[in-house]
């Protein structure tokens, strides 16, 4: 709200209340007045009916007085006879005159004290007739109070009798009419009461008279020295003590309780009401009567009904409330003008300040020459703005020095949006390089960070310490080329919004060099490889990681055989051509977490990452990555314009041993390399003798196997298979290695080096050939077998061309592919599904049957079994040889033989050792059997050239040879 | 005993005024909302009721509790304001709604002419023995039967004797006529009302019948009180006025129309004043119980007679009402004070006209 109207509000409010309450308190002090002047004029009106009441007394009084005085009278006791007669007589012509005069005198008497209070002289008045009473008709009233009392009386004083309608004589004068008596004694000569002199007064003509007198909406009440009511606005009330009822004043004023008992003359009652009852103004007055006013009086009053009073101060009141309007009006307008004077000098002030430009300056006039605090407002408002301009330009200048230096600053400056990542500023540098990193122009530098993630690092820093400073971040640009920023950032407010103001310098030129100096320090140059510092670091580190790991690695040295002659023939060109072939071929066959350097000349040391749990596991991993390098340098280097075969010597220490220094374990190596040297090259050689045993030994085995397989040192044994009847339904061949110095030597010794080297497809290739010749043997000496189980590897499996090698050793050998039978680990099968699948499939459509081997070891699932083409499964002998004492592989046996059954497959078990889990698996529900129960493996299955059924196993023989050889080797 | 009259209402017959406990101006308010109250009281309960139709201070709540009580019964109690109410409340029905009631014995008669009221059967209520001996042959009490038969049983009585100022009167007077002795003229107060200012006349007359007077009788006996007129100071109209003037001027001589209540109360302000039963015999009204035609259970009727005569019941009226009670000895019977029970009187309107006249100042030859 505007100064202006709450100036006008607040004193058109003020004045609006004080003129209210003016109005108020002259309207209500007027109504004082109204009502006081009532009461006063209602006290006048009392006391001037009171004073006319008075008079009426008195003139009674004053009649009775003069009568008193009369001749007559004295005559009365004075003489006997006529005389005396005539005086009565002549005192009933006075009393006749009187009432002729006086018509509100009803009787007029003189009664004597003598003869019992006999009255003398009397005159009634009958109606309009004055009648005069004599004779007997007159009546002794010695008794009555008038009598008896007046008698008592001094000389002078009147009595009064009550006023009330009843008449004490048989006839009433006036029936219904109020009336009182007054009485004067009259004194002898000697001042004995005589007589009294009594005047019956009707005093209806006075109430009338009174009546009359009373303003129209007054009412008008007396009342005797009781309360007794006499005239009320209620006439039933009346006199009602005359006929046994009493109607009080008092109770109709309680106010007045007090006054019948004390002495006040004058009673003012202002009673303003009640909702109940209405309210009044009353005045009452006490009319003496006698000489024994203190206990004969009356009371006059005169009420209002406040009504009538206030009528007239409602004519007050509708007058005063237009004055009060129209004030009201005055005191709006001219607090309207008023306020209107006063904010005109401050709506100028406010009208130059609104349209002041941006230095303050307003190009409208304000009112400086004012003498008043807008005036000195105005004068301090136009110095301040000249003060400010003055600022305003110095800040302007350094804001302009300030944009100059950011533009100037070598650095790349950008401020970005805390929430929106928009761009705020940036410099030309910051442009220019920004520019180029966006295909679309100017991009934020922290969105490239978000790739980083270190973006959120920067901010949740930024958040916590409002500051970062040099950190160094590598971006990308739009082509994905990495740059380097050395950049500070600052968490501040930017235009009045949270903002990050980073300033960068490119630092990739730095990086590069920096790089470039590190490659000369720890890089050979020639080949790129590390060089011997960096060798001793990355060594250093595998040690200390492979102590923590409790891990083992080894460490290869090598040398190329005769290079020195190479070198020395060809010429240090070809020399080098050599050492980068070499290198890069080492490269190409190391693992990633193996590091291959060069440590000058031909030498070179390859560490093989610890990550064996045994120095033997460390040997065997060292050995494989030394013969690939063999097997990588094996073939002819081209150089340039000839070929090279060059072979390599190696040395290999394994790590870590106690805790030695990283060099003693390349100098192991090193002289493991020397003996290896010795030995002609184109070797290795441990540096440990036992771990040299070791692997000599298994490079003897292997180098036996091949021997083995060029002169066919391989043959087969049988294992046979029966069903129920115990009639032998198949064999499974099983190879066994026919050793010239060892003899027979079981598979478990050679099938895993056999794997390893591969040498397990050339010998599973020979396996087949041999078991297809025995079947066409067998069959050509008549003996039939459904089939003969085979089992195959995982390599074999996986050769591209397995299937068409059987499909070509089968027609070589012309058996029928159905009397074959593929034997498949669990593992093999689900180890490349698809591929196994795949192969089945083409297996069974040639008729070759397939079969699970160890069925229960592995994932049996299902689906699987559903899916596969399957012949047979076979039960792991491991839970046939607990099938008599553990539930649980009894449930286990159960269920495959169930699972098989409704699968429509054959179901054998494996490792069938005796009667009783022969029994067990009858009961189970298993058709065929293969175990030492039923026969041993041998060369000719136990069928020798005549196979015949097998009916009583031997069964003192077949646990003894049991041991070690019951789980058929993988063929 | 202030309060004691009731001070409105017209005159009863016999001039005497009831006592009432109930005040004022509230009497009758109080009445209604006890009788409501009784009534629902009543109605609620199945008990034999007592209907009992009385002047106020006759049967107080708490003396009709203790009946209730010892008798296992309900009373209801109905109060009268005048003879006339009285006559109202039973002529009617002859009876047939209350049980009991109170009735002086000159009123008693035309109760007995309608045959509203029933024979008592004396040996019913054997407190009747304990009365004092005036009323043991209750055939001497005037009033009280008819062929026999015995109709009320007296309850209280008041008789009107004379007061007198010790100080102006040295020797009691004995007679009617102390109080037209010229000695006290001028000294006298005498009671504004007819009917028993002639039969006074009559006894100072020495008439035989105070209550059924002949013309010659009346006429003289007119004249007996014009000359009474004469030697009175005033005439009063009730005890307070009576008290007013007797403090204020010379008396001598108080007729005393309100009896012992009347006099015990100038005694109360310390006046020194003696009390007297003429020789004459005094006139007296006595009310009694009688037992309506209408009265359901007799004997019940009879308990609540019998009741009323208990020592403690009488004495409770006496104390609490200043009236005499029937059992124990009053100024009455000192000595061989004659009482003159009220009767019936013939002719009042008669006493009326003359009394108006008189009162008025009538001369004797004006008569």
């Amino acid at each position: 709200m505007s100064i202006r109207v709450k100036l006008l509000f607040w004193l058109s409010l003020v004045s609006v209340l004080m003129t209210a309450s003016m109005g108020y308190i002259s309207f209500n002090n007027s109504r004082q007045l109204v009502i006081k002047r009532f009461t006063d004029e209602l006290s006048a009106a009392t006391r001037s009916m009171s004073s006319r009441y008075q008079a009426a007394m008195g003139g009674v009084t004053n009649d009775l007085m003069v009568l008193s005085h009369l001749s007559n009278l004295r005559r009365l006791y004075e003489k006997e006879g006529q005389a005396q007669a005539n005086a009565k007589n002549d005192l009933a012509v006075v009393f006749t005159d009187f009432m002729r005069v006086h018509p509100e005198y009803l009787q007029m008497r003189f009664i004597e004290y003598q003869h019992f209070g006999r009255e003398v002289v009397r005159v009634d008045r009958k109606g309009n007739e004055l009648v005069r009473i004599t004779g007997n008709r007159l009546q002794e009233k010695g008794y009555y109070p008038y009598v008896y009392q007046t008698k008592l009386l001094k000389p002078g004083d009147f009595f009064f009798s009550g006023i009330n309608l009843k008449q004490e004589n048989s006839y009433a004068l006036r029936p219904n009419s109020p009336s009182f008596k007054a009485a004067l004694p009259v004194f002898d000569e000697n001042n004995k009461p005589y007589g009294v002199l009594v005047i019956n007064v009707a005093l209806d003509t006075l109430f009338t008279a009174l009546k009359n007198d009373t303003a129209r909406d007054a009412l008008l009440y007396l009342a005797n020295h009781e309360g007794d009511v006499l005239i009320d606005p209620d006439p039933k009330k009346t006199f009602g003590f005359d006929v046994g009822r009493r109607y009080l004043l008092q109770n109709d004023f309680p106010q007045l309780a007090g006054f019948f008992k004390n002495n006040r003359e004058n009673l003012s009652i202002n009673d303003p009401g009640t909702l109940q009852k209405a309210g009044y103004l009353a005045s009452f007055t006490r009319i003496p009567m006698g000489p024994m006013s203190d206990r004969q009086f009356l009371v006059l009053g005169i009420s209002i009904p406040y009504d009538n009073v206030l009528s007239i101060t409602q004519q007050l009141q509708r007058k005063t409330l237009e004055l009060f309007a129209m004030f009201a009006l005055m005191a709006v307008v001219f607090s309207f003008f008023i306020s209107r004077f006063l904010t005109a000098p401050l709506n100028q002030v406010i009208h130059a300040i609104s349209h002041a430009d941006e230095n303050l300056r307003s190009t409208f006039p304000l009112p400086v020459r004012q003498r008043d605090e807008i005036g000195l407002l105005a004068r301090t408002y136009a110095s301040m703005s000249a003060r400010i301009a003055s600022q305003v330009e110095a800040l302007r200048d350094k804001e302009k020095n300030l944009n100059e230096l950011l533009e100037a600053a070598p650095s790349m400056i950008v401020i970005i949006d805390w929430e929106t990542d928009e761009v705020l500023f940036m410099n030309n540098r910051a442009k220019a390089k920004f520019a180029h990193a966006s295909p679309g122009g100017v991009v934020n530098p922290l969105q490239s960070f978000e790739t980083h993630a270190t973006a959120q690092r920067i901010r949740k820093t930024l958040e916590a310490q409002k500051v970062l400073f040099d950190q160094e971040t590598r971006l990308y640009d739009s082509e994905g080329s990495p740059f380097w920023l050395l950049f500070s950032a600052i968490h501040t407010q930017y235009q009045d919004r949270p903002a990050i103001l980073m300033s960068s310098t490119d630092i990739t030129e730095q990086k590069r060099n920096e790089q470039r100096i590190t490659q000369l320090a720890f890089y050979d140059p020639l080949t790129n490889l590390p060089n011997r510092r960096l060798l001793l670091d990355r060594l250093n580190h595998e040690i200390a990681l492979a102590h923590r790991e409790d891990k083992y690695g080894a460490v290869l040295f090598m040398d190329l055989d005769r290079f020195k002659v190479l070198n020395d023939s060809y010429g240090h060109h070809l020399g080098d051509e050599l050492l980068i072939q070499v290198a890069n071929r080492i490269l190409s066959v190391v693992r990633a977490e193996d590091t291959a350097a060069r440590l000058g000349g031909d030498e070179f040391v390859v560490i093989v990452h610890g990550n064996a749990a045994t120095p033997e596991e460390a040997a065997d991993e060292s050995l494989v990555v030394a013969k690939k390098i063999m097997e990588v340098l094996s073939s002819p280097f081209d150089l340039g314009h000839t070929r090279h075969h060059t072979t390599p010597s190696m040395g290999i220490a394994l790590y870590p041993v106690g805790n030695l220094p990283a060099g003693d374990y390349i100098q192991q190596a090193d002289t493991a390399m020397y003996m290896a040297k010795d030995r002609g090259g184109n070797t290795l050689n441990f540096f440990q003798p036992s771990m040299q045993e070791s692997a000599n030994k298994r490079l003897q085995l292997e180098k036996e196997l091949r021997t083995a397989l060029e002169e066919d040192q391989f043959c087969l044994y049988y294992q046979p298979q029966v069903d129920d009847t115990g009639r032998v339904i198949g064999v499974e061949a099983l190879v066994r290695w026919n050793h010239p110095e060892r003899g027979i030597v079981s598979p478990a010794h050679f099938i895993d080096l056999a794997e390893e080297t591969g040498l397990i497809i050339p010998i599973g290739s020979k396996v087949l050939e041999k078991v297809c010749h025995q079947i066409k043997q067998w069959e050509s000496a008549g003996i039939r077998l459904n089939h003969v189980s085979v089992n195959v590897s995982s390599k074999q499996l996986r050769q591209p061309e397995f299937t068409e090698q059987i499909e070509d050793i089968l027609k070589a050998t012309s058996v029928e592919p159905d009397r074959l039978m593929i034997e498949l680990t669990e593992r093999v099968v689900i180890d490349d599904l698809d591929d196994t699948i795949r192969k089945m499939l083409a297996l069974q459509r040639m008729g070759i049957g397939i079969s699970i081997d160890d069925f229960g070891t592995g994932y049996s699932s299902l689906s699987y079994l559903k899916k596969l083409p399957l012949k047979q499964l076979k039960i792991d002998q491991s839970f046939v040889r607990d099938i008599t004492t553990d539930p649980n592989d009894a449930v286990i046996v159960y269920t495959i033989i169930q699972m098989a059954k409704s699968l429509g497959l054959d179901v054998i078990a494996e490792g069938v050792e005796t009667e009783e889990q022969l029994r067990f698996l009858k009961e189970k529900g298993c058709t065929a059997y293969q175990g030492y129960f039923f026969g041993r493996p041998s060369p000719d299955g136990g069928l020798g050239q005549h196979p015949r059924p097998h009916s009583n196993p031997d069964p003192v023989t077949s646990p003894a040879t049991a041991a070690g050889v019951s789980r058929p080797a993988q063929s | 005993m202030s309060g004691k009259w009731l001070l409105t209402g017209t005159p009863v017959s016999n001039q005497r005024r009831r006592p009432s406990r109930f005040g004022r101006g509230s009497s009758l308010m109080g009445c209604c909302l006890l009788l409501l109250n009784l009534l629902c009281v009543n109605a609620a309960r199945a008990e034999e009721t007592l209907r009992v139709l009385t002047w106020p201070g006759y049967a107080d709540p708490d003396i009709v509790q203790r009946f209730e009580k010892e008798t296992h019964t309900h009373v209801t109690v109905t109060y009268i304001s005048s003879d006339d109410d009285l006559w109202n409340k039973i002529g009617p029905n002859r009876g047939q709604d209350y049980d009991v009631f109170a009735v002086n014995t000159a009123e008693l008669q035309r109760y007995i002419d309608i045959h509203a009221v029933l024979p008592i059967d004396l040996s019913k209520v054997p407190n009747h023995r304990n009365q004092t001996p005036r009323f043991q042959n209750l055939k001497n009490v005037t009033g009280m039967t008819r062929h026999g038969k015995v109709f009320a049983m007296p309850y209280t009585y008041s008789e009107m004797g004379l007061i007198y100022n010790k100080k102006l009167v040295p020797t009691p007077p004995t007679s009617i006529n102390a109080l037209w002795d010229p000695k006290y003229r001028g000294k006298v107060l005498a009671y504004d009302a007819s009917n028993h200012n002639f039969s006074i006349a009559a006894q100072a007359l020495g008439f035989k019948d105070l209550f059924s007077l002949n013309h010659d009788e009346m006429m003289a006996a007119a004249r007996k009180l014009v000359d009474l007129r004469r030697n009175l100071f005033t005439f009063y109209t009730d005890p307070d006025q009576a008290l007013d003037i007797y403090r204020h001027y010379n008396i001598a001589l108080v007729y005393a129309n309100f009896g012992t209540q009347q006099v015990d109360k100038m005694r109360s302000k310390g006046l020194d004043i003696g009390y007297v039963i003429p020789k004459e015999g005094a006139l007296a009204w006595l009310d009694c119980w009688v037992i309506s035609a209408g009265a359901k259970d007799m004997n019940l009727a009879l308990k609540w007679i019998n009741y009323s005569l208990d020592p403690q019941v009488s004495e409770t009226l006496t104390e609490r009402q200043g009236l005499a009670n029937t059992l124990k000895p009053g100024a009455a019977d000192k000595g061989d004070a004659k009482i003159i029970w009220l009767q019936s009187i013939a002719h009042p309107e008669e006493r009326i006209r003359l009394w108006q006249e008189i009162r008025a100042g009538a001369q004797p030859d004006a008569l």
